[in-house]
C-alpha cells in the first residue's frame, strides 16, 4: 500500500531537484500541501526562490492556497512559469 | 450538520458557532440575487452559509445545488483562498469575516457562462455571422488551393471565407510565431500582423522555420513578409517593427480578432494578456522552457487569464532568460502549431477550445498532460472586482536590465577583455572562474579557466583562496555578475567580473573562439 505523494516537478524546479519526480512520504492520516514543501525546500534548499512563483496542481487540478490537504497516492504537480518563445 | 466546529481549532463554545460570512456571487448570477454582487448570509459552515444564500435567493438554489441538496461539481467554492475540495467540502468550518466566492467552472467555453458580459453571448472572435462580412465568393484559385479544407463539412467554403475575413496578431515571430505564421499563412487567414523588432541570426535557424541561410542580418519582419507572401498571396502581412508597450498595446492589438503570444519574455507577456483581457479578445497562448511547453487560450469572457494562472512575473534573474538557456529546435514547432491549431478553431468556431485547460508538453517523456485552470475571482485583470484598469510596463528581464537591479554600492569590479588578457599574460595571473554550464564549457572557454557553474559556487567556494584575485566570467556578464556578488557578500575582496563575459573576449581578444 502506498504511503506516499507524487511529485511531479517541471522547467526549474525539475532542475533544482535533478530530478522530473520524486515520491515523498506523508502520515496516512494526511498532511497539507504547506508541509510537503516545507519538507522539500528542507531537503532541496534551491528550490525555495522557485516556489514562490510557482502554481500548484493537485491530482489534476489548481490549486491555489497551500493549506489544501493531501494523503498518500495524490499526485502534486510543481509549475514554475516560464516566457521562452 | 451536527458535528461540524467539534474538533476545529475554535475559542470554547457550546456547540457550533453561527458566523456572518460575505458571499460573492459571479456575474452570470447577479440575475437570481436581483443584482447584488456580495451576499451576506450565516452558518457554521460552508454548506449552511450557502443554504442560507439560497434561503433568501430562491432562484440560485437549482444553479448551486442538486436534485439530493448536494452542491454540483461544476460549481466551485473557494472559502478566502481556498478551494472547499480541498478543505473538508461543504462541512468546512467558517469563521466571521470569512469570504465565500462561488467560481461558476467553464464548460468548453459555453457563452452562458460568461463572468465577464454576461447576459450576452459572447462572440468567438470579432467576426459577425453575415455573409456579407465573409468578402466575395471564393474565387477559383482558392477553391483548388483549399480543396483539402473545403472538404472538411467542419470547415467548407463558408469556412473558408471566415478564415479569409479574420485577422490574427502574432506577438513574437521566433520559434513559437515561426511556424504558426506559416501554419496561418498556408490555413488562408486573410491578415496576419506580426510584431517583433529582432534580425535573424543564424542561431535562430535551427528552430525558427519562417527564416532561411539568406535572410542571416535581414530584419526578421521583411524576411517573414517575404516567406508568407510566397507561401500564399492572399494573405495580407502587416508588421509592427517594434516593441510592445504599455503606450502601443492596445492600439496595435485592437483591429485583430484572435492575438498569438509567442514572445520570449514576461514583461511582453503580461502587456499581451491585460490588454486582450482589456480589449475583450482571444490571447492564444504558448511558452517553452528546454524540454517543455505549455498551452493554451486565455479569453477572459469566458475563462481565466495569465494572470490567473500566475498572478504576477517573477523576479528578475530567477528564470533563465532568453539567450541563456538551451531549447531543443523541435519543441517551439509543436506548442507554436498548437496555438495555430486553437487560432483557426477559434476563427472558425469549430471543436473544443483550449479556454480553462493548460496543456503541457514533455518532449523528453513524450508526453501531454492537462490541467483544468479555474477563473480567479480575485484576478486584479478578470476578477469580480479588478483593480488594474491599464496596462504596466515591468522592466526587461533579458539583456542589461536586470544586472541593474543588484543593489548598488556592493557591485564587483567590471574589467574589460583586453584588461584580463594583459593581466593573464603579466606575472601573478588571476585565477579565472567560469560559471556556465558544462554544456557551454564544451564550445569555447577561457585558456586556464576553471569552471564552477553558478549553481555548485555556494557549495565550492571553499576551493577558492580569498587573498588570491578571482575574475568571474559567463556568456554575455550575467550571470557571472551574480557570482561575484555572491563571492563579495562572502567576504572575497579581490573580485571581478568579465564585461560582456566569453562572448565579448571572442570580438575583442580572440576572434577564432566559437560564438554561440
Ligand atoms: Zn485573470
Amino acid at each position: 500500500m502506498t504511503r506516499s505523494v507524487r511529485v511531479l516537478l517541471f522547467a526549474t524546479a525539475r532542475e533544482a531537484v535533478g530530478a522530473a519526480s520524486v515520491d515523498w512520504e506523508v502520515p496516512a492520516s494526511g498532511s497539507t500541501v504547506r508541509a510537503l514543501l516545507a519538507g522539500l525546500v528542507e531537503e532541496h534548499p534551491q528550490l525555495e526562490p522557485i516556489l514562490k512563483g510557482s502554481r500548484l496542481a493537485c491530482n489534476g487540478v489548481y490549486v491555489r492556497g497551500r493549506r489544501a490537504r493531501i494523503g498518500p497516492g495524490d499526485e502534486i504537480a510543481i509549475h514554475p512559469p516560464y516566457s521562452g518563445g | 450538520m451536527g458535528k461540524g466546529g467539534s474538533n476545529i481549532d475554535r475559542p470554547k463554545e457550546e456547540g457550533p458557532t453561527m458566523s456572518k460570512v460575505q458571499v460573492k456571487v459571479p456575474t452570470p448570477l447577479r440575475s437570481f440575487t436581483g443584482g447584488t454582487s456580495i451576499a451576506e448570509a450565516e452558518g457554521s459552515t460552508v454548506g449552511e452559509v450557502l443554504r442560507a444564500l439560497v434561503t433568501e435567493y430562491h432562484a440560485l438554489e437549482k444553479h448551486l445545488f442538486g436534485a439530493g441538496g448536494q452542491l454540483r461539481n461544476f460549481v466551485t467554492v473557494y472559502l478566502n483562498d481556498e478551494d472547499v475540495r480541498y478543505l473538508r467540502r461543504d462541512a468546512t468550518p467558517v469563521r466571521s469575516g470569512d469570504v465565500l466566492s462561488i467560481v461558476p467552472s467553464i464548460a468548453g467555453g459555453s457563452p452562458a457562462e460568461a463572468v465577464r458580459g454576461a447576459g450576452r453571448p459572447v462572440p468567438l472572435v470579432g467576426l459577425a455571422e453575415g455573409d456579407e462580412e465573409l468578402g466575395p465568393p471564393l474565387t477559383r484559385d482558392q477553391m483548388r488551393r483549399y480543396s483539402r479544407h473545403l472538404l472538411l463539412p467542419e470547415v467548407g467554403v463558408r469556412g473558408q471565407r471566415k478564415l479569409r475575413a479574420s485577422k490574427v496578431l502574432l506577438v513574437g515571430a521566433g520559434g513559437l510565431g515561426a511556424p504558426a505564421a506559416l501554419y496561418l499563412a498556408g490555413a488562408g487567414v486573410g491578415e496576419i500582423g506580426l510584431v517583433d523588432f529582432d534580425r535573424v541570426e543564424v542561431s535562430n535557424l535551427q528552430r525558427q522555420v519562417l527564416y532561411g541561410t539568406h535572410d542571416i542580418g535581414r530584419p526578421k519582419l521583411e524576411a517573414a513578409r517575404d516567406r508568407l507572401n510566397d507561401l500564399n498571396p492572399d494573405v495580407v502581412v502587416r508588421i509592427h517593427e517594434q516593441h510592445l508597450t504599455s503606450e502601443n498595446a492596445l492600439d496595435i492589438l485592437r483591429p485583430y480578432d484572435v492575438i498569438l503570444d509567442g514572445t520570449d519574455n514576461f514583461p511582453t507577456r503580461y502587456l499581451v494578456n491585460d490588454a486582450t483581457v482589456l480589449l475583450g479578445k482571444p490571447n492564444v497562448y504558448g511558452s517553452i522552457y528546454r524540454f517543455e511547453g505549455q498551452a493554451s487560450v486565455f479569453d477572459a469572457r469566458r475563462g481565466p487569464c495569465y494572470r490567473c494562472l500566475y498572478p504576477e512575473p517573477p523576479p528578475p534573474g530567477l528564470v533563465p532568460s532568453c539567450a541563456e538557456g538551451g531549447v531543443l529546435g523541435v519543441l517551439p514547432g509543436l506548442v507554436g502549431t498548437i496555438q495555430a491549431t486553437e487560432t483557426v478553431k477559434l476563427l472558425l468556431g469549430i471543436g473544443e477550445s483550449l479556454i480553462g485547460r493548460l496543456v503541457l508538453f514533455d518532449a523528453l517523456a513524450l508526453r501531454f498532460r492537462e490541467l483544468r485552470l479555474r477563473k480567479n475571482p480575485d484576478c486584479v485583470i478578470c476578477g469580480t472586482h479588478p483593480t488594474q484598469t491599464g496596462l504596466i510596463d515591468y522592466p526587461a528581464f533579458c539583456g542589461v536590465a536586470a544586472e541593474d537591479t543588484t543593489p548598488a554600492g556592493a557591485k564587483p569590479p567590471q574589467m574589460t577583455p583586453e584588461a584580463l588578457a594583459a593581466r593573464l599574460a603579466a606575472e601573478d595571473p588571476p585565477m579565472v572562474i567560469d560559471v556556465r554550464n558544462p554544456s557551454e564549457w564544451e564550445i569555447a572557454h577561457l585558456p586556464g579557466a576553471t569552471l564552477i557553474p553558478l549553481p555548485d559556487l555556494p557549495q565550492r567556494v571553499t576551493e577558492l583562496a580569498r587573498a588570491r584575485e578571482l575574475v568571474l566570467y559567463c556568456h554575455t556578464g550575467r550571470r557571472s555578475a551574480q557570482g561575484a556578488q555572491l563571492l563579495v557578500e562572502l567576504g572575497f575582496t579581490h573580485v571581478s567580473n568579465l564585461a560582456g563575459g566569453i562572448e565579448a573576449w571572442a570580438q575583442k581578444v580572440d576572434p577564432t573562439m566559437p560564438r554561440y
